[in-house]
């Protein structure tokens, strides 16, 4: 059963967003971060959890992994580099999460800590013990639990994946809550339910800039990438009397195609970023519309039906990757096969050139 | 069964990288370190790092994780580290008063043989891991006595194994001099000057009330069973001596006046002493700040 909402939807909006790309960069189905929210929360509400506790934990487990979105691994990097980068994932993620603002007290907490262990082995700061935050160890559980339910290699029931927690005990989980996990799964059968609870309505515009600024970092050809994407394609969208705000935000949400576990940040392949960037916007409604016109924003105008806002976008995607002084040129000889002509024409009148 | 306290003290590296960022601070010492798992976190993120502590599994400890730069344990290091070598004569009743107390006849058995292995590293770094990577085994035979039917059973050797190669995987080199020694707190923070000092000071009467999984890996190390931690503590600062809170206060401004040439001391305090606490570090600095997480983790931060 849905918790009635305060402001808005948490499972469709920018949170959702975020989860996604969490999501995305540790490799997980989109909507994992959705469903270990879900869990997290019912399991706080278990252990006598209040509704902030509720809060708390929900976003917790939605953000999880949005720290992978700071780790930035050279592409020869080896085992140890990988791990001790990896070890700095959480802190990134508390520290965003930190950031945003009105988050309800503790979530950035469970996220730093979520990865720590039992005995004092996990990270960041392999806490031990009762060291380590009740919420953010169970936390940790309802992660591990649903990893194993979901793993693609050999997916699991429930109650198997309860004995991979058990294997655990007392080593990565807290003996206690283990228990107290496996009570709470055989009593709720609803357990993994989608959950919308009341949180703080964030600024969606600020947040996604953000985001797409953070993702743009991650690579030296894509540093300040959807800043130029926003400043190409907001003037030409109303110029032609399309809703420039929208040109803005699929500008931006453009950068998720950047999103991927394993995306060397060699790896440049505009079609195959288009095509991420649409999968992770139709993950989360809100953004589903905006789906089909960035899976198209690298294709070219004469190979697939454009919708003429995904046109814009198209082109400003290609001449972001053209030094300035070719740019007329390239759009003068793309008109009419690799970009919508009248696109193009409005973009060479903005530069003061005629197609 | 042995009791295993709660409240264990958060100690989180993270964070204190958080804070020293924020004031710009490059090195830190902590003259009370105990278990320096936080040093090697900013040992990790390019703080230079030195400690103190009086029990001297601790230094160990530091040894392989704060001053070690790249020594590891080869596989074959630590197969002789975990196993009873063959033609080698072992003390093995020397944790025999543990046996049936504590831990059983085969666990006090590897207890004795891994104290006679490590002592016989070659390497400091080696030692250190090898002494974090055991002291685990015992907190999950210690546990497992707690919990019969929750941890799974692993032989001894297969569970020594996991824990060094877990240990090891945290050494790194930041490119600074790190250290750490045995010592009160005068001496550490007398040989070593760092941006800040970070105190975790010890609670009134916690010699008294030390986690065994702490006094024991000491005895463990110093190879006698009947060891007394206590008694390590009792001619310190906050020794014996500490019987009121003026006292104890009294005992914590000599620390802090020790501590004057940093910048900065940042003190973790539990919350409910934060007006105490800031009180006696304003004796000391002009400067005093309140930093506080989350509702179970303070700090107050003097700086000149």
């Amino acid at each position: 059963m849905r918790v009635p909402l305060d402001a808005a939807d948490p499972t469709d909006g920018v949170f959702a967003l975020l989860s996604a790309v969490g999501d995305g960069f540790a490799g997980h189905r989109l909507g994992f971060g959705l469903r270990r929210a879900a869990v997290a929360a019912r399991f706080a509400r278990h252990r006598g959890g209040d509704e902030g506790a509720l809060a708390a934990n929900w976003i917790a487990g939605a953000l999880a992994e949005i720290g992978n979105l700071d780790v930035l691994i050279p592409p020869d990097a080896g085992e140890r580099i990988r791990l001790l980068a990896y070890a700095d994932a959480p802190v990134h993620g508390a520290r965003f999460v930190a950031a945003l603002p009105g988050m309800p007290p503790g979530a950035a907490d469970m996220i730093r800590w979520h990865r720590e262990h039992e005995d004092g082995t996990g990270y960041p700061d392999r806490l031990r013990w009762d060291g380590i935050p009740a919420d953010a160890a169970a936390l940790g559980i309802v992660n591990a639990f649903l990893e194993a339910v979901e793993d693609p290699a050999e997916p699991r029931e429930p109650n198997e994946a309860l004995f991979t927690l058990f294997t655990g005990s007392g080593r990565r989980f807290r003996v206690e809550l283990v228990r107290a996990f496996h009570a709470f799964v055989m009593s709720e059968p609803g357990f993994d339910e989608p959950l919308g609870p009341a949180l703080p309505a964030l600024d969606e515009d600020a947040v996604l800039d953000l985001l797409a600024t953070r993702i743009d970092v991650r690579d030296g050809q894509t540093v300040g990438r959807s800043e130029r994407l926003v400043a190409t394609v907001v003037p030409l969208a109303e110029q032609l009397g399309l809703d420039g705000a929208r040109a803005a935000r699929l500008a931006r949400l453009f950068a998720l195609g950047r999103v991927a576990a394993d995306l060397a940040d060699h790896h440049f392949d505009p079609r195959a970023e288009a095509r991420r960037a649409g999968e992770i916007a139709a993950a989360v409604p809100r953004y589903a519309p905006e789906a089909p016109l960035l899976a198209v924003a690298a294709e070219r105008y004469e190979d697939a039906a454009h919708d003429r806002l995904a046109a814009v976008l198209a082109l400003g995607v290609a001449v972001d990757t053209v030094v300035s002084a070719e740019r007329a040129q390239r759009v003068t000889a793309g008109a009419g096969t690799q970009f919508d002509p009248d696109v193009a024409r409005a973009y060479l009148a903005s530069l003061g050139t005629t197609a | 069964m042995i009791e295993l306290p709660a409240h264990t003290r958060r100690v989180s590296g993270t964070r204190l990288l958080d804070l020293c960022a924020e004031r710009g601070v490059t090195s830190l010492v902590d003259p009370f370190m105990g278990l320096p798992m936080h040093l090697n976190t900013l040992k990790r993120h390019g703080i230079a790092v030195h400690g103190g502590d009086l029990l001297e599994w601790f230094v160990r400890a530091g040894d392989g994780l704060v001053v070690n730069d790249f020594t590891i344990l080869r596989d074959s290091e630590v197969a002789e580290l975990v196993e009873v070598l063959p033609g080698r004569i072992y003390p093995t009743d020397r944790f025999r008063a543990w046996e049936g107390v504590f831990f059983s006849e085969e666990q006090c058995r590897y207890l004795g043989v891994w104290h006679a292995n490590v002592h016989g590293l070659r390497s400091d770094g080696q030692t250190g891991l090898a002494v974090v990577g055991l002291w685990h085994v015992l907190c999950h035979w210690l546990l497992k006595a707690r919990f019969p039917d929750d941890p799974v059973d692993v032989p001894p050797s297969e569970l020594a194994w996991h824990y060094i190669r877990e240990s090891e995987r945290w050494v790194v080199d930041n490119g600074r001099r790190n250290t750490v020694r045995r010592g009160d707190f005068a001496a550490t923070l007398g040989a070593v000057r760092a941006d800040a000092v970070y105190l975790a000071p010890p609670g009134r009467g916690s010699a008294k009330r030390i986690d065994p999984r702490i006094w024991m890996w000491e005895a463990w190390w110093q190879g006698d069973p009947y060891l007394n931690v206590e008694r390590l503590y009792r001619d310190t600062v906050f020794g014996s001596g500490i019987n009121d809170d003026a006292s104890y206060d009294r005992a914590l401004g000599a620390v802090l006046a020790a501590a004057d040439a940093a910048p900065y001391v940042i003190l973790q305090v539990a919350p409910r002493d934060a007006a105490r606490f800031e009180r006696i570090v304003a004796a000391h600095r002009p400067r005093v700040e309140i930093v506080a997480p989350n509702a179970d983790e303070l700090y107050v931060i003097g700086a000149r």
